[in-house]
């Protein structure tokens, strides 16, 4: 009798542990609710994008006053409308203007003013220089980096789709351009002689 | 019985004082406190040279300043933080093992007011450091992947070996390259697989990719020591003016390596900055200052064929 | 039971061992005999007092187990797992949850299930224990990794929390735990049957056996006990580091055997006891703490450990030999 009796609480106590272990639930719902959880760059991209693209127009810089300051006191220009992610990184700015000698080629839309060469890429755009220059994403704010980064693969995304967008199709019969987009020089820099803009704002005639 | 006191006494006494004469403590009276340098590994001459320079530092600030090695092991780390907090250290520099597992770490840290100073690898844990100070590996290695575009044409087959999966570095490093060269349709990834950044591993992985693709055109590895494990197999092989390698790190090996025309490029991250900048703030915080930021990225530079004679020593050489 | 027969017991010397250690390092660093520290030790060694819990109850039969550290990582990482993200059904659309309790039992289940496989070699294919368990071990790792992916599985919840860091009636709760079971296996082995008879089988298993002592029984639960016990351990090491990782446990067999033969047990079985053992893991747990807080270099402490465990092992032998 005893070892039945052994045997019987045995069986009780492993049913009562199985009952406090686990719980069931549809696995759609539970999806659902996971789903809710997960980090989505794309909102917080467009929700800055809808509202922060005029002021950051306003507050770009022309590219004469930009070549100007950055001759005669490259570090007051820092300072006041330069952009660093951290130690040794380059500078980001923001920087607007018009120009009348677009062309296309390699994927790319050229045009020179103001002595400089600019390149804006229309197929590759990568890197952080879009997410930076504009000053809407403070990496203090993300629980890691990859976060961070995603906001950059999603701003570049954006530039890629809307920006860009279909206006390579006819690229070559575009002349003149106004622009509005961020790029990025050495610390060190005095002068340069081309750079490569990542835009905000993209108008082509 | 009495034979076995004076044995064992005279046993552990002698154990005692071997274990002091190599003990490396700088009892300084008149420090500004115990700082505590806590690094994953001391197996990797990279992380050897975050230790010093952070040690180094802190010493010259004022600072008695103690090297810890977790042996990429959180139950070690976890050990050394036990130890640290009931010793009075007062700030930790601190390179965790895991983003995740080295949270608690620091979090008990943090809870005790000692402040944590990250250097290198993150923690997903905001508020549990003072501040992190990380190299921005993802911009590092869209420059590394611009210029593998550059090198390979556009085109070819490479594989990749990444590092330790659970240090977000390793994904830093990865998605910052494949955010350029998955931009290339002509560029092919034909195998992705993880060497936990050990160079013996990393060999035997390229062993084995090469075996089962015969076409490859180039590796790309998570970090240096990976990269000179990828070489030795591709030198194996016969295949070393085929195969083009790519790093990560900077670390001095691979950086001679470049120079003789092995290696393509790497990614210099700055060891000795990162290190002297967590112990400047952490004496800046001792001082009372608290509004310090949270991340502190630390960009890196293209190490490649052209520039390699600026760079050595884990740095820039001018 | 007088002052002479309880000075006589095997523990008494592994424990004066560990009380010279102890006063010399309260006069070499300030920092050791503080709450703190004693803490720290304590709760550092309640990972190794489990599984050498376990571990003295196998030396005692004869045999070994080399699988505890990889089955402390398999059971920690599937505790883990089934905590944080359960098990999801997609052929019948449901998702099964498991609580904190649920995955500790899945654990322990898992642990068994492991030793007991450990002790069916032993017993009915006749494997020697090394090997055996030294199969287990390998096969063990290799499940951990495939089921991890190689990645730490984190974020673990309240529960884990609790059991890792908090602390009951000011004695952190991993030494509650280890305490627990201490105290029951001390009790099991001195006054039930089936700890008598783990000594006589480790004495001579032929003479138990004649004697009408089950010992294929008894061996296949002494395994099935060190499953569990590594389970707990593992349950411990994740809930410590609020993450299941791949790697834990490597190396652990060897400490959990260290203890074990410190504290006085015979590899081949039939000497040793619980106490010893306690005394044994503790003196490792100190010699740890003490090397650290000397500021000795990790290299040479692996030295030292190593010389440490031979020096305990000799002197036990000599002075038994006089």
């Amino acid at each position: 009798m005893n070892k039945v009796i052994k045997y019987v609480i045995f069986a009780a106590l492993f049913l009562m542990a199985l009952w406090f272990s686990f719980y069931t639930e549809p696995l759609s719902v539970r999806k659902e609710r996971e789903a809710l959880k997960q980090y989505k760059p794309e909102q917080l991209v467009e929700h800055y994008w809808m509202t922060g693209l005029s002021d950051l127009e306003a507050n770009a810089l022309e590219v004469g006053n930009f070549i100007t300051a950055l001759q005669n006191d490259s570090q007051a220009l820092r300072e006041n409308s330069g952009r660093v992610l951290g130690i040794g990184s380059n500078v980001c700015y923001v920087l607007k203007g018009e120009a009348d000698d677009i062309s296309f080629a390699d994927n790319e839309f050229h045009f020179t003013l103001h002595g400089i060469e600019f390149t804006i890429p229309a197929k590759y755009i990568f890197g952080n220089t879009a997410r930076d220059a504009c000053g809407w994403f403070n990496i203090d704010d993300f629980q890691n980096t990859m976060d961070f980064n995603a906001v950059s693969a999603c701003m570049n995304q954006r530039i890629k789709d809307l920006v860009i967008g279909d206006k390579v199709q006819h690229a070559a019969e575009y002349t003149k351009c106004r622009f509005c987009g961020s790029i990025e020089v050495k610390p060190d820099a005095k002068s340069v002689e081309e750079l490569t803009l990542y835009p905000y704002i993209l108008e082509l005639q | 019985m009495k034979r076995f006191f004076h044995h064992t006494l005279l046993s552990f006494v002698l154990l005692l004082l071997l274990s002091s004469s190599t003990s490396c403590s700088n009892h300084s009276e008149t420090s500004k406190g115990k700082i505590a340098v806590v690094i994953s590994t001391l197996n990797n001459p990279w992380f050897v040279v975050l230790g010093e320079a952070a040690v180094q530092r802190a010493e010259e600030l004022g600072y008695e300043a103690v090297l810890f090695d977790s042996q990429n092991n959180p139950s070690k780390e976890q050990e050394h933080f036990d130890n640290l907090l009931s010793s009075g250290y007062k700030a930790v520099l601190f390179n965790p093992t895991d983003a995740d597992g080295s949270a608690v770490n620091a979090k008990a840290a943090a809870r005790a007011g000692v402040g944590v100073f990250c250097m290198d690898r993150e923690i997903n844990e905001p508020g549990a450091c003072v501040t992190q100070i990380l190299s921005d590996n993802y911009s590092g290695c869209i420059q590394l992947g611009q210029y593998f575009v550059e090198v390979m044409n556009g085109r070819g087959n490479y594989v990749e070996i990444l590092g330790i999966v659970g240090d977000n570095n390793t994904w830093a490093r990865s998605r910052g390259f494949h955010s350029v060269v998955d931009c290339y349709e002509d560029l092919h990834m034909l195998a992705q697989q993880t060497a936990d950044f050990d160079q013996n591993k990393a060999m035997e992985v390229m062993e084995s990719m090469m075996q089962a693709n015969p076409n490859i055109d180039a590796v790309f590895c998570g970090n240096d020591a990976m990269a000179m494990g990828a070489y030795q197999a591709v030198l194996g092989a016969g295949k070393e003016n085929h195969i083009k390698v790519f790093g990560f790190d900077g670390a001095e090996d691979c950086v001679n390596a470049i120079r003789e025309g092995k290696v393509e490029a790497t990614g210099m991250q700055f060891p000795k900055t990162m290190a002297i900048t967590a112990a400047e703030l952490a004496d800046r915080w001792l001082k009372g200052e608290r509004d310090l930021p949270k991340k502190l990225p630390v960009a890196v530079e293209l190490v490649n064929g052209m520039n390699v004679s600026h760079y050595g020593h884990f740095g820039r050489l001018d | 039971m007088n002052i002479q027969t309880l000075l006589k017991k095997p523990v008494v010397k592994p424990l004066i061992a560990l009380l010279l250690m102890c006063i010399i390092m309260t006069f070499l660093s300030e920092n050791f005999a503080t709450s703190d520290n004693m803490f720290n030790v304590l709760r550092q060694t309640s990972v190794n007092l489990c599984i050498s819990v376990g571990m003295t109850l196998v030396i005692l039969t004869g045999g070994i187990d080399l699988s505890v550290g990889s089955v402390l990582a398999l059971t920690g990482a599937v505790a883990a797992g089934l905590t944080r993200d359960g098990i999801e059904l997609t052929s019948i659309d449901t998702f099964v949850g498991f609580t904190f309790w649920g995955g500790c039992f899945a654990a322990l289940l898992l642990g068994g299930l492991l030793g007991g496989f450990n002790g069916f070699l032993v017993t009915h294919f006749r494997v020697p224990a090394f090997v055996a368990t030294l199969g287990t071990m390998t096969i063990a790792r290799g499940l951990t990794m495939l089921y991890t992916g190689g990645f730490p599985i984190t974020k673990l919840g309240h529960g884990f929390e609790v059991m890792g860091t908090g602390w009951f009636l000011g004695v952190p709760m991993p030494v509650w735990i280890a305490l627990v079971i201490i105290l029951f296996f001390a009790f099991y082995m001195s006054k039930t049957r089936t700890g008598r008879y783990i000594y006589a089988i480790g004495g001579n298993e032929k003479a138990s056996l004649l004697s009408g002592i089950r010992t294929g029984k008894v061996i296949f639960l002494v395994y099935t006990i060190a499953g569990v016990l590594s389970a707990v351990a593992g349950l411990l090491v994740t809930a410590r580091l609020d993450s299941a990782q791949p790697n834990a446990g490597t190396g652990y067999e060897l400490d959990a055997i260290a203890a074990v033969v410190i504290g006085g047990a015979s590899l081949s079985g039939g000497k040793g006891s619980i106490w010893g053992t306690v005394v044994g893991a503790l003196i490792i747990g100190v010699l740890n703490n003490s090397l650290v807080l000397l500021n000795v270099s990790p290299f040479w402490q692996q030295v030292i450990k190593g010389l440490v465990i031979l020096l305990a092992v000799i002197m036990d032998r000599y002075s038994n030999r006089k």
